[in-house]
């Protein structure tokens, strides 16, 4: 039977335009940061406590959701340039439709961008979108196991953020296994605890942040 | 469900070979997939069904072969089989490690008629 030899990688396409992304960030001087949880980890709420602390960066946000701009709008009330992308359905963001979101922000004035991705931990893992880092958040309501179940994400990320600290003293979560178990995953994962509600450890990422731009 | 994005991308590059091959008609897909991607190939070829029904495509199979992800160990050298995700050499304990296999997602051949 002939044989057609293709050995072309499946997600060429996404990754051909995340290297434009990449590019553009690079010539515009942008640190693109793509964040990454699970639903209800608190990822916008992050961006509501984290914004207003680095208001001396400029910055922009990219909002990815299934449906609504409910998250565009609570990023928008702060006076922060955003724009929402709507994936209908879809499960992950791909590089293009970042770059078309990157059409409709104002690049002159952003040094710092946010991609907030849909959340869920298992498909945005396989899409580059032309970030700089990976950050992935885990909250105490969910189980500190999930490094160990999440391995893709947690292995291409390079920060974990754990969120909703405050809670500690009612859950089950144990930090210091979430990171046992993240560490097993990605040795070279670097860590922030804190809570987006009270502001605990907020201060220690935005000093870290500021270091990136 | 990342296998329904996946598979729509495999259906684009077969579609833009075959547009080089007029007059041939695909009957295996054969594709590699590497362990970290964590694609569950049922879904895939439930995926890749569903979606090249009543096409040219629609009698075509998927073959993906899963590659186990195996690294080598900066310390001591040795290759090992990384189980469960756990990223340590099991024979130093080492976390310094080289993953070599279980990232690849490519179309390796079309097996046409």
């Amino acid at each position: 039977m002939p044989v057609i030899t293709v050995e072309r990688k499946v997600l060429e396409k996404n990754d051909q335009i995340a290297a434009v992304n990449r590019k553009l960030f690079g010539e515009r001087k942008i640190t693109a940061f793509n964040l990454l949880s699970s639903p209800g980890s608190g990822k916008t709420t992050l961006l509501e406590k984290l914004l207003p602390q680095i208001k001396d960066i400029m910055c922009g946000v990219i909002e990815g959701d299934v449906q609504s701009d409910r998250d565009a709008q609570r990023i928008n009330s702060l006076g922060i340039p955003v724009v929402q992308i709507v994936t209908n359905g879809g499960c992950h963001l791909d590089a293009g439709l970042v770059k078309d979101a990157l059409a409709n922000l104002d690049l002159t004035s952003i040094r710092l961008l946010f991609i907030e991705n849909v959340g869920n931990l298992v498909c945005p893992a396989n899409y580059d979108l032309g970030e700089k880092m990976k950050i992935v958040m885990m909250s105490t309501t969910e189980g500190d196991d999930k490094p160990l179940k999440y391995t893709p994400m947690f292995r291409t990320a390079n920060v974990c953020i754990i969120n909703k600290i405050d809670l500690l003293p009612h859950v089950e979560f144990n930090p210091d296994t979430a990171r046992e178990n993240a560490l097993k995953i990605n040795p070279e994962l670097s860590f922030f605890s804190v809570s987006a509600k009270t502001g605990e450890g907020m201060n220690e990422l935005a000093d870290w942040i500021r270091t990136q731009v | 469900m990342h296998e329904v994005g996946i598979a729509n991308e495999i259906i684009r590059i077969i579609n833009d070979i075959m547009g080089e091959h007029p007059g041939q008609k695909v009957d295996k897909v054969k594709v590699v997939i590497g362990e970290m991607i964590a694609v569950v190939p049922d879904s895939l070829t439930f995926a890749y069904t569903a979606l090249t029904e009543n096409t040219l495509l629609q009698n075509s199979k998927l073959d993906i072969e899963i590659v186990p992800l195996t690294a080598r160990c900066n310390v001591c050298s040795r290759k090992f089989n990384i189980k469960e995700f756990e990223m340590t050499c099991p024979y130093c304990f080492s976390q310094d490690i080289a993953v070599n296999n279980g990232n690849e997602l490519y179309i390796k051949e079309l097996e046409v008629s």
